[in-house]
């Protein structure tokens, strides 16, 4: 497969340009809101607080499966 | 995303999802929400990004192609998690084997930093050339990591500010830090870390007017395979070096 030579790090500092010019922060907040609001993340018992997630792997001695999503665009 | 409304949303899932403990870290851009820059520190770039944890924040394990999106994929890339925590258990119990392959799958996943891993190895006996060779590259991934993380930290610090030669200037901000790594031999081996070394190795190398970091760039750059951005970069940076008056 071929890679672009602008790697993702670099496409990192345009996407922020991108950002910043685009959805206020109030648009961002609805989109985050959604995203959490949706089926497969009410139907399962999941942490969006990284510290808390750590504590209760700390007390329960399990693995902490941590899924990356985003929200500011589909 | 089609995970969310496909493998994470099965039945099976659940039954999963009763092994773990479940975070979900959501990039949001909203300036006001934590861990925003966790994606990046856990070593990923794109979304989704799955990886396993440990309770101190340390990645077990990660869940890559070819393995399978699936609650039965999770499942197996769990049992390699739980297989490095016991790997980890034997090192703390002192075991020399356990420790040392622990320390290679700290740098693999980054859960060291540079200076962390540096003095490890520095304080290692009787390393064989070719592993010393493997932690240089990878030390290197490390360092290579950091300077981009404080650069695309300036870059947030900015918000609005952020313009075309903005991210010039920190481009060029990394790509002075990287000539010093190239100076030292100090070269990624990881892939993707090589090729944004190489490309920000010549920007840096343009506003430093240093000839012999921009012709490094235009090597290694000619080696990759073809494509219009890449032509364009190495047609630039020979624009470039040609300007120093060295070709």
């Amino acid at each position: 497969m071929t890679k672009t030579v602008l790697p993702a790090l670099a496409l990192s500092i345009l996407s922020a340009l991108t950002a910043t010019a685009g959805p206020s922060q109030e648009e961002l907040i609805k989109k985050r809101d959604k995203k959490l609001g949706e089926a497969w993340v009410t139907k399962q018992p999941w942490f969006t607080d990284y510290a808390k997630a750590k504590a209760e792997a700390a007390k329960s001695g399990k693995i902490i499966f941590t899924y990356f999503s985003r929200s500011y665009s589909p | 995303m089609s995970m969310e409304s496909g493998p994470l949303s099965g039945d099976e899932f659940g039954d999963f999802a009763s092994k773990v403990v479940l975070y979900l870290n959501v990039t949001s851009h909203v300036k006001t929400d934590a861990d925003q820059d966790l994606l990046g520190a856990k070593g990923g770039s794109g979304f989704p990004y799955l990886v396993f944890l440990a309770a101190d924040g340390k990645i077990l394990a990660k869940h890559n192609y070819p393995r399978p999106r699936t609650a039965d994929g999770f499942g197996e890339t769990l049992e390699e998690a739980e297989a490095a925590v016991a790997l980890r258990a034997k090192a703390a119990g002192g075991d020399a084997d356990a420790v040392r392959e622990v320390f290679g799958q700290d740098l693999e996943y980054g859960n060291l930093t540079a200076k962390e891993a540096t003095a490890a190895v520095a304080g290692m006996k009787n390393l064989a050339a070719e592993d010393k060779a493997r932690y240089d590259g990878l030390i290197a991934n490390l360092e290579f990591r950091e300077i981009m993380a404080g650069i695309n930290k300036k870059a947030e610090e900015l918000g609005d500010a952020l313009t075309p030669d903005a991210i010039k200037g920190l481009q060029a901000d990394a790509g002075k830090q990287f000539i010093a790594m190239w100076t030292a031999k100090r070269i990624p081996s990881g892939e993707q870390e090589r090729r944004t070394f190489y490309v920000f190795l010549g920007i840096g190398g343009e506003a430093e007017k240093d000839s012999a970091a921009l012709e490094a760039s235009i090597e290694e750059m000619k080696t990759w395979p073809s494509n219009p951005n890449l032509a364009k970069r190495i047609a630039e940076a020979e624009a470039a070096l040609k300007a120093l008056g060295t070709k």
